[in-house]
């Protein structure tokens, strides 16, 4: 490469002979010198003083082509092609004696063996300067530590490279032989001004090295790039690099440089091949932008003994080519894989392409487990044991199956499989409680008591004071209405943790539920003693001011029923009238009534209320609070308590709520099924914060909450503020408005996040609903919407369709793109497909050909659906 | 995410007691008023293989491929916990060079 590059510079040179002139190839000659292009700027001016020797501009040339010489012998010398920059610093001396001598020429006839230049400048004493001294002084001292003997015997007796070159042997000595107080001793012995001062400092940074790296790096700093200690301190200072850095120095560094970060780091020569290599794959990455796992297989393999057999074959698997269905071919070497590796990147091959048509993840990790367990000949080990159940909880631990939210009880449902394996896996290792708790929460939540409970008391009898087991075994009961034996657990869980409120709040959810159940068999004694119970629960505990005064509601309504009406009657009136004229304590007394299951017009007539409205803004926060409260203790409430609730917050004073406390109240009224409440304070809220999406989804989530469908211009507003909280990353109620727009629009409504609009997960059905007829044709006929698309172009017949905007907008842009042929034919697709699923609906005409139609492509390939 | 076997400096079939006592002294080594980001990444690590339970189910589960670096830090893992004569190649050298050596860098080798 270098000769033709030179062949090529004399052709350029040559030519620039024949057709430029002196001055100008001057010219090029020294700005190749000035930007470091030195192999030109000496071709060009040794050419450009052979051919105009007799110029006058001579002289300057030659200083010229020294500089170049010079430049070019520092750059070899930097690659450690010394013996090549001799040549040309020879070639500059021998330009004649106008060229100054130059002090790197003598210094790199020292490091070649020939001291006598260096001598001469050293000889010339207080002549030189003091950076040339010490620069001299420094290169002698390492010829002499170098190995160099007949040097010292020209030098005087007095001259300080002889004086200190003894201890600076030393201390070499010392130093590999690790010998800290020789070192010291030897170290001690080197003045500050002596020519051997950086090797002092390298060896004392050298010796930290091992301790102290991050003082040992700023040590080596000190020395100077152009120090004769410099290419020593290079290597070290490799040596003190971690990571991407060491491989990739190493992949530049000499051999003995290698050697010396091998020696430094405590590495073996194996270990330095290894880094090598790994560089050599890091630089080929680095170039190709994608890893090689084929050669980093061929390192891992080469280096099998260093790094250990089984990490090697373990990580090896996961570099195997991947297996993207269970037909296709399988790697090579895969038979000289064990059973257990196999099924285990089948495994691996399942989850990384699992899909409906996929492999079954499953199988897939039972077969893992089984393989496992058919290697172990000698009996199955505790680690094998362990390897095998959590194969066998693989496949739930991964899409977390048993938190559907129906439960299913088919055999084949991917649910009962995990509860199998889940089952299973605890015969291996029986020891994880999670397992238990998993099984024992999917089983009450299926209604499966028995298996519920039988799991229960395994875990049971391993964990009997463990809070989760015993809070699971009293969710049982209560599943099982064992409201007694809940209680027994509530206590044995306040015995171990006294101030669990959570506890006694489940508890009391239990009495109170008991409660219920009594007022239900006419059992008011029973129901009172239930809440007695409960109320000795909640105590003076902290943090249970509203349950406690619940309770307090509870047994004032069941005392005016059953024990004494009068009185019982004048204490609920009194605790009214402490609560304000408002109407909070109505409410609460309300909840009361209907957590008891008892009718509310009853207590109301008992007590001689009338109907009121809530008017004052504190009320109205103090009831949403005491609602969302309620809702902490049951999602269970009666629609009498809902009417009741409704005629009492028709017309409050929403403009007086902030916005969180509009939000608040619209959130709370949704889960409470308060409509019309719910779409009034979000109406409130838009008049002052117009198409604001959260308030924009209360009002139509309230709006159609039971009945009727909304209008295209409403649609078009939902999708408006679905792209505004989109744009301002409000996803949680982006992904609300989605799934509300999802009930109102045809094809399951707007792609959620991920959607593949090219995915078609069976072609040969994708025949359009009623629902899809119906919302593509809107308030006309499918003929009309037929006739229309045939005669009228399609902007005008889109619109005539009262289609929601934003899918005119859809199909617009499709025809743009791909022609208004393709749409109609698409829309014709669909309107009549979909007729065909109507069976009331009247037919319409197919298409009489009046459009020419272009080729049919699938009619769900969709940006929108 | 990086081996954490690698992060912490273990085998992977060291123990509770090893990975403890490795967990240990890198947390020593980067705490997390000083080195946070690192000290983060020990947490992690150990969090993912503190258990025997955790370690199965990483050498089960982990199907990340190895980088480069997880090659050298492996072997670099393996110095402290191999004893020479147990397979693992030559012998490691000392960590201290040879005068020899020295000596050669002086004189230009590279």
């Amino acid at each position: 490469m270098a000769k033709k590059r030179k062949k090529q510079a004399h052709r350029s040179t040559a030519k620039a002979a024949v057709t430029q002139s002196p001055e100008a190839r001057e010219s090029e000659a020294l700005q190749a010198l000035e930007i470091g292009q030195y192999r030109d700027a000496i071709a060009a001016l040794k050419a450009l003083l052979k051919d105009d020797a007799a110029s006058e501009r001579s002289h300057a040339r030659q200083l010229a082509l020294a500089e170049a010489y010079a430049g070019r012998a520092r750059e070899l010398s930097d690659k450690g092609m010394l013996k090549e920059a001799l040549v040309l610093w020879e070639n500059r001396a021998a330009l004649g004696p106008e060229v100054p001598p130059a002090l790197e020429h003598s210094l790199l006839c020292l490091r070649l063996g020939d001291h006598a230049p260096a001598l001469r400048h050293w000889s010339r004493g207080e002549a030189l300067s003091r950076a040339e001294r010490e620069r001299i002084g420094e290169q002698l001292a390492a010829a002499v530590l170098a190995g160099d003997e007949s040097l010292l015997e020209q030098l005087a007796a007095d001259d300080p490279v002889r004086r200190h070159a003894e201890p600076a042997r030393a201390a070499l000595d010392a130093y590999c032989a690790n010998e800290a107080a020789a070192l010291e001793a030897a170290l001690a012995q080197i003045p500050f001004r002596s020519p051997y001062r950086s090797w002092a400092l390298l060896l004392k940074a050298l010796a930290r090295a091992e301790r102290e790296p991050e003082a040992t790096r700023e040590m080596l700093k000190r020395i100077d790039d152009d120090s004769a200690f410099a290419p020593l301190r290079r290597a070290a200072e490799i040596a003190l690099l971690e990571g991407t850095d060491l491989m990739r120095a190493l992949l530049h560094a000499g051999p003995r440089q290698a050697e010396l970060v091998a020696q430094l780091r405590g590495w073996s020569a194996q270990h330095i091949k290894l880094a090598r290599d790994l560089a050599a794959i890091e630089s080929d990455a680095s170039a190709a932008k994608a890893p090689s796992q084929q050669a980093l297989q061929r390192v891992l393999q080469r280096h099998r003994d260093l790094l250990g057999a089984e990490w090697v074959q373990q990580v090896s698997l996961r570099l195997l080519p991947p297996i993207p269905e269970p037909w296709d071919r399988r790697p090579k070497g895969w038979n000289a894989l064990s059973a257990p590796e196999r099924a285990l990147v089948e495994a691996w091959n399942a989850e990384a392409h699992h899909n409906t048509y996929g492999w079954d993840l499953s199988e897939a990790w039972e077969r893992v487990a089984m393989t496992l367990e058919e290697a172990s000949k000698a009996g199955v080990d505790q680690e094998r044991a362990l390897a095998i159940a959590l194969a066998l909880r693989r496949f739930d631990a991964r899409f977390r199956v048993l938190e559907a939210d129906q439960p299913d009880l088919d055999p084949d449902s991917p649910e009962t499989i995990a509860a199998g394996q889940l089952e299973r896996s605890l015969e291996w290792d029986p020891d994880h409680c999670e397992t238990y708790l998993r099984l024992i929460r999917w089983y009450r939540r299926a209604d499966q008591l028995k298996d519920a409970r039988r799991i229960l008391s395994a875990a049971q009898a391993r964990w009997p004071r463990d809070m989760a087991v015993l809070e699971a075994a009293m969710q049982t009961a209560l599943a099982s209405n064992a409201f007694k034996k809940a209680a027994g657990l509530a206590r044995q869980m306040l015995e171990i943790d006294p101030i669990n409120n959570s506890v006694r709040q489940q508890l009391v959810k239990a009495h109170l539920q008991h409660a219920a159940k009594q007022v239900r068999n006419r059992r008011g004694d029973l129901a009172l003693k239930e809440i007695g119970e409960a109320r000795a629960w909640v105590g003076r505990a902290a943090g249970l001011e509203s349950l406690r005064e619940r309770l307090r509601w509870i047994d004032g309504v069941l005392q005016m029923i059953y024990v004494e009406r009068e009185a019982g009657r004048a204490r609920l009136l009194e605790q009214l009238e402490q609560r304000g004229e408002g109407m909070l304590g109505r409410v609460e007394l309300m909840l009361a009534i209907d957590l008891l299951g008892l009718r509310q017009d009853q207590t109301t007539e008992l007590l001689g209320l009338r109907v009121g409205k809530v008017r004052e803004r504190d009320d109205l926060l103090a009831i949403i609070t005491q609602l969302r409260d309620f809702l902490e203790q049951t999602s269970r409430f009666t629609v009498r308590l809902v009417e009741q609730l409704q005629a009492m917050l028709k017309g409050a004073p929403w403009k007086r709520l902030e916005r969180s406390e509009l939000e608040l109240a619209c959130e709370t009224f949704g889960r409470m099924q308060l409509n019309a409440a719910r779409q009034e304070a979000a109406q409130a809220a838009l008049k002052r914060w117009a198409r604001t999406p959260i308030f924009e989804y209360h009002l139509y989530a309230a709006k159609y909450a039971k009945s009727g469908h909304p209008s295209a211009k409403e649609i078009d507003r939902m999708q408006e503020a679905l792209m505004q909280a989109q744009e301002v990353g409000d996803m949680r109620v982006a992904n609300q408005l989605r799934e509300l727009m999802q009930e109102f629009l045809p094809f399951g409504g707007l792609p959620g996040p991920g959607f593949d609009p090219d995915f078609d997960p069976d072609e040969e059905n994708d025949i359009p609903s009623a629902e899809v007829a119906a919302a593509l044709t809107g308030a006309l006929g499918l003929d009309h919407l037929l006739d229309a698309l045939r005669r009228k172009p399609l902007k005008q017949a889109l619109k005539e369709t009262n289609m929601p905007k934003f899918l005119r907008d859809h199909f617009l842009a499709i025809a743009r793109e791909e022609g208004e042929e393709v749409v109609v034919a698409l829309l014709e697709d669909m309107v009549l497909g979909a007729a065909a699923s109507l069976d009331d609906a009247p037919q319409p005409r197919p298409a009489s050909g009046q459009r020419k139609r272009t080729s049919k492509k699938n009619p769900f390939n969709f940006d929108l659906f | 995410m990086s081996d954490p076997f690698l992060t912490l400096g273990i085998d992977p079939d060291a123990d509770d007691a090893a990975v403890e006592a490795a967990y240990r002294s890198a947390i020593k080594r980067n705490p997390p008023d000083r080195e946070p980001a690192a000290f983060q990444t020990v947490r992690e690590a150990y969090e993912r293989v503190r258990t025997q339970r955790d370690r199965i189910a990483y050498r089960l589960f982990e199907t990340e491929p190895p980088q480069p670096l997880d090659l050298l830090r492996r072997a670099e893992a393996r110095r402290h916990t191999v004893a020479p004569d147990a397979g693992a190649g030559d012998e490691p050298a000392s960590n201290r060079p040879a005068p020899e050596l020295i000596k050669a860098l002086l004189r230009g080798a590279h």
